[in-house]
């Protein structure tokens, strides 16, 4: 398993490298350049071309990938992600700055849509046909079809808006934000603060996740496997919970491993649409204002995510089907 | 002669000696497109430490009768109506738990292939302990202990190692006597067998056999082992059933049907069969394919491929008592010639002198020894 | 049938019947075949009547009840996208002081006037126009990138198909929205041109592994084999004879694939980076609406309405097609 290990990370890394040439290369293809908040009409050329050395930005192509892709993995040193060209801060500090935020929101809304999705989809399996199932499977098809930032809106209007004026103004949630200003640092107030972007999270991922399971444990209830524990005498619940779903389950973790890399940017418009403090929605600010530094550091770090989030998928397929051997 | 219904003694008279007695099963299945009468009106009895064999093509409904005693028909599959009798239980009558409790315990099945019918993410042993734990009460390292000893009188070298292994990591043959040996950890009355070794190879295929009869001899098991193989039914059974298009068309004894076939189905099917050391040029083969099920000829299922047809058997044929243990669904006499009513007969005649042939096909193991033997109109 | 094991033993009884005994007689009939008409050998599959592949995906197809109904809806809904336009021009911009928030009137102004007093109803037909416009663009540059590396990767397959296999593993790695917002906002925001060359080339690495699935599998049938050796070329093989049968899992995604640009191209209006006003977009036609969700909630609804209609019926069509076009073994029941 070990050497497996190694051998995945192993071949992860071109696709890093890959993914940085890329990414770097479309950064640098963008019009303009880092100085340019410094050309107006009072700064003299010559700092222009002085700064310009300052930053490297005279030198070649290659060379100013290299000095960029070694400081970045270099995370122990605070300009290892450059300044952002917003308000000058490292880049590092800003980004661990507001990650707690979406892993808070992803990491709940995933577990929520975990506990929910499986025993919804192990249902519609074991009733196919019946009206359970087309109900719950024209309700997935439906949620999973609905646009991420369409449902966001219409959540952020009915919790917020709607419910105050049904309520005449007892009951709303937050149109914005993760906390209130005069409750800072109370976790009942970030709480009362999720409630609705989480809401909008968790019906697109019961949506889906319902759908895979379901479709996973139809998979398993039509093996040969399942025939024989039902030809032994087992009572119907041990055929069902032990035999069908332990197998069916193994897809669905599998899945988990390759939603980790979503706790990083899996929301950016809904963090958008709630105004939460998050990566996703930093990311689209800094898209907005082209701050470039922020955006080459988000992007690299949620493909670092996607490649670890890759190999976990591997690894716990591996030890949950022991079918499987490295 | 025979009257109608008189060949079988009620139910229970004489009868201790039988394990299985199925009577009149009907298993149809619903679908869009019409209904499959995957079993039709099948009628046998096993006797205990006898084998049946159940011969048939693909299709003619001989795994659907095992699933059905079984009682594992999913939708949109049906029982219709029938009984099948284990020892004096009427298996298809019981409530789902007590089909439970019986399925495993009193009678077990065993499948075809092997190599995807134990489940992946549980040990072999582990396998055979649940059998064990559900039906009987034993405490997990009795079971244990147990399950090495079944394993290992399957056959299987170093039990206990490969107790603690993975279905995967073990070869076909294995794997197919590890579901053996699950299924008789219970000691069941009834082993039921369906198509145990058509996907092995055939060296494996004997000792699989082999094994089958050693067990069988040591347990005084019954055992209703069904396949399309006429050779793995001269190994092994003492009667023989042969279906077609979800109906019993012949039974006999297995030397009976070898020797002496009557039904223009089975001699056409013991003809295919290539013998080694002859020299032919063609092999005899039955000509036409299965009938659809959705569309069903009237009368006798097999009249469009037999070489035999006649126009009376556009109604339903008798089955006909030939000799004690040995009956046949047919128009032909016992010697191969002409009904009796004529070959032309109308719809009306023929229907009536079938009724006045038809025996009930042999439920009771003893009951030819009420019928006169030979009997015609 | 294999006897052959108890053709060689010799020791029971019942082995050496099998052994010795003699074929059947020839089955002699009673009667002569020609005096029985109807036992002539009718083959009862030679009665199906015969039915052209396409027919048969059409009668598949219809006995979707929810792909039939979303196709009608999204015939509909194009309909509108197009005739509308088409009749009114430049009414969708056209702002009138006079008209601010005036309510519904029939039959000009279903839907009433927005907050510049643009026809609502009118605006809402030019954005589900540029949107689906947006979408068949980006769709056809994902199946055509898609089509061309698949199959290459899975008719060449050795080296060439690791790489290229290893440059899709590198796109898929990125994630789809932040390269999507990365591309738009560097290179053109409210540019509908490189918001549907940023979808394409973002999106085409799953049409590409879908071909490359299809085209590994096609590649060991025999009828590419008989192509060869009859002297096709590699260009005829692929497109003559793999790329047909290949096109059904595509045509299915393709469907999707439309709905997703769609959504895609809505967010980015949503958010600002695609198209603005006062071009029409269901996404900015959104954002909008937004604002006034108190004063005017039902500008919310429309354009919502219009896209969750798209996409379920994208959806439930592609469900359809992909039933027809490649059925598997299933009891329907009744």
């Amino acid at each position: 398993m070990f050497q497996y290990m190694v051998r995945r990370l192993l071949q992860a890394i071109p696709i890093l490298i890959g993914v940085s040439i890329i990414v770097f290369l479309i950064v640098y293809a963008a019009p303009g350049d880092p100085t340019d908040r410094f050309r107006t009409p009072r700064v003299p050329p010559e700092q222009i071309e002085a700064l310009i050395r300052a930053y490297g930005l005279d030198k070649p192509l290659p060379e100013q990938y290299l000095a960029w892709v070694t400081t970045f993995f270099q995370v122990w040193r605070p300009e290892a992600w450059g300044y952002s060209f917003q308000d000058g801060l490292p880049v590092l500090q800003k980004v661990m700055s507001r990650m707690p935020a979406t892993f808070l929101l992803m990491g709940v809304s995933l577990i929520i849509t975990v506990v929910l999705a499986i025993p919804i989809g192990v249902l519609a399996a074991v009733r196919q046909y019946s009206w359970t199932d087309k109900i719950i499977t024209t309700t997935a098809t439906i949620g999973y079809a609905l646009p991420s930032f369409l449902l966001g809106t219409y959540v952020l209007w009915l919790g917020g808006v709607l419910l105050k004026q049904w309520t005449g103004g007892a009951i709303g949630f937050p149109l914005f934000g993760m906390e209130s200003l005069s409750k800072r640092g109370d976790p009942l107030d970030v709480a009362w603060h999720m409630v609705l972007p989480i809401t909008a999270l968790v019906i697109l991922g019961v949506a889906a996740w319902s759908r895979y399971m379901r479709s996973s444990m139809l998979d398993v209830l039509h093996q040969d496997y399942v025939r024989t524990a039902r030809a032994k005498g087992l009572p119907r619940r041990k055929v069902l919970y032990k035999h069908a779903l332990r197998n069916a389950l193994i897809p669905i973790v599998t899945l988990l491993g390759l939603s980790i890399p979503t706790l990083i940017a899996g929301a950016a418009i809904t963090e958008s649409i709630f105004t939460w403090p998050g990566l996703g929605s930093m990311y689209i600010e800094a898209v907005r204002i082209l701050d470039y530094p922020v955006i080459l550091a988000l992007v690299m770090l949620t493909g670092v995510f996607v490649i670890m989030g890759n190999l976990l998928a591997d690894v716990m397929y591996g030890l949950v089907d022991p079918r499987i051997k490295y | 002669m025979p009257a109608p219904g008189s060949a079988v003694a009620p139910a229970g008279a004489g009868a201790p000696d039988h394990v299985l007695r199925i009577e009149d099963l009907r298993t149809w299945f619903d679908t869009l497109d019409g209904t499959v009468k995957a079993v039709d009106g099948v009628s046998f009895a096993i006797r205990r430490g006898q084998t049946l064999g159940v011969v048939g093509e693909s299709g003619c409904g001989k795994s659907v009768t095992a699933l059905s005693v079984m009682r594992l028909i999913e939708r949109p599959g049906r029982i219709v109506s029938g009984r099948a009798l284990l020892g004096d239980t009427d298996v298809l009558a019981l409530s789902d738990k007590e089909m439970e409790a019986t399925r495993g315990d009193r009678m077990a099945m065993i499948f075809q292939e092997p190599m995807t019918s134990l489940n992946p993410v549980f040990t072999c042993g582990d396998q055979i302990v649940e059998a064990l734990t559900v039906h009987r009460d034993m405490s997990q390292q009795e079971a244990k202990e147990r399950a090495i000893e079944v394993l290992a009188k399957v056959g299987i070298p170093e039990a206990k190692r490969r107790a603690r292994q993975y279905p995967h990591e073990l070869s076909g043959g294995m794997r197919q006597r590890v579901m053996i040996a699950m299924a008789l950890s219970t000691e069941p009355e009834l082993l039921i067998a369906d198509e145990p070794t058509t996907a092995l190879d055939v060296t494996i295929q004997a000792q699989i056999l082999e094994l089958m009869k050693g067990l069988r001899e040591q347990n005084d098991m019954a055992i209703m082992l069904i396949t399309h193989d006429l050779g793995v039914v001269a190994e092994m059974a003492d009667e023989v059933v042969v279906m077609y298009g979800g109906k019993v068309v012949e039974q006999a004894d297995a030397i009976a049907l070898y020797e002496r076939s009557h039904h223009p189905y089975t001699k056409g099917l013991l003809a295919s069969i290539p013998r080694l050391g002859e020299k032919r040029r063609r092999l005899d083969v039955i000509r036409g394919v299965v009938p659809n099920p959705l569309n069903l000829p009237s009368g006798c299922l097999f009249k469009r491929r037999c070489p035999m047809a006649m126009p009376v058997c556009d109604s339903p044929p008798p089955v006909r008592q030939l000799e004690a243990d040995h009956i046949s669904r047919c128009w032909l006499t016992p010697d191969g010639g002409p009904p009796e009513v004529g070959m032309n007969a109308s719809p009306a005649a023929a229907a009536e002198a079938a009724a006045a042939l038809s025996v009930e096909p042999m439920t009771d193991p003893d009951a030819h020894k009420a019928v006169t033997v030979g009997a015609s109109a | 049938m294999s006897c052959t094991v108890s053709s060689i033993r010799a020791s029971s009884t019942r082995r050496t019947i099998i052994a010795t005994v003699k074929p059947q007689d020839a089955i002699a009939p009673i009667v002569a075949p020609a005096a029985v008409g109807d036992t002539d050998l009718i083959d009862e599959v030679d009665l199906a009547p015969v039915r052209t592949y396409w027919q048969l995906v059409r009668r598949r197809f219809l006995r979707h009840r929810m792909a039939v109904i979303s196709l009608v809806i999204l015939a509909v809904l194009i309909a509108y996208a197009v005739l509308v336009p088409l009749l009114t021009g430049d009414l969708y911009k056209d702002p009138s002081l006079r008209q601010v928030w005036d309510p519904p009137s029939f039959p000009d102004a279903p839907l009433g006037y927005d907050e510049i007093g643009q026809n609502e109803f009118v605006r809402l037909a030019k954005a589900t126009q540029t949107s689906l416009m947006v979408g068949f663009a980006a769709v056809l540059i994902i199946a055509g990138l898609g089509s061309l590396v698949g199959a290459i990767s899975g008719y060449v397959g050795g080296a060439t198909d690791n790489i290229l296999m290893r440059f899709v593993d590198i796109v898929l790695t990125l994630p789809v929205l932040f390269l999507i917002l990365m591309i738009v906002g560097f290179f053109g925001q409210g540019n509908v041109w490189v918001v549907i060359i940023a979808i394409g080339i973002t999106g085409w690495t799953l049409a590409a592994r879908l071909i490359r699935g299809e085209f590994l599998m096609l590649r060991e049938m025999d009828f590419v084999a008989a192509a060869k050796a009859l002297g096709a070329g590699h260009r005829r093989i692929i497109f003559r004879h793999m790329l047909p049968p290949a096109t059904g899992p595509l045509i299915v995604a393709c469907a999707i694939g439309v709905a997703d640009a769609v959504v895609i191209e809505a967010a980015l209006s949503f958010l600002g980076f695609g198209i603005s006003p006062p071009e029409a977009s269901l996404g900015n036609m959104l954002t909008n609406a937004q604002t006034y969700f108190v004063r005017a909630p039902l500008m919310v609804i429309w354009p919502g309405i219009i896209l969750v209609l798209m996409v379920i019926s994208a959806s439930f069509l592609g469900d359809g097609l992909r039933d027809a076009l490649d059925p598997r073994q299933r009891i329907d029941v009744k």
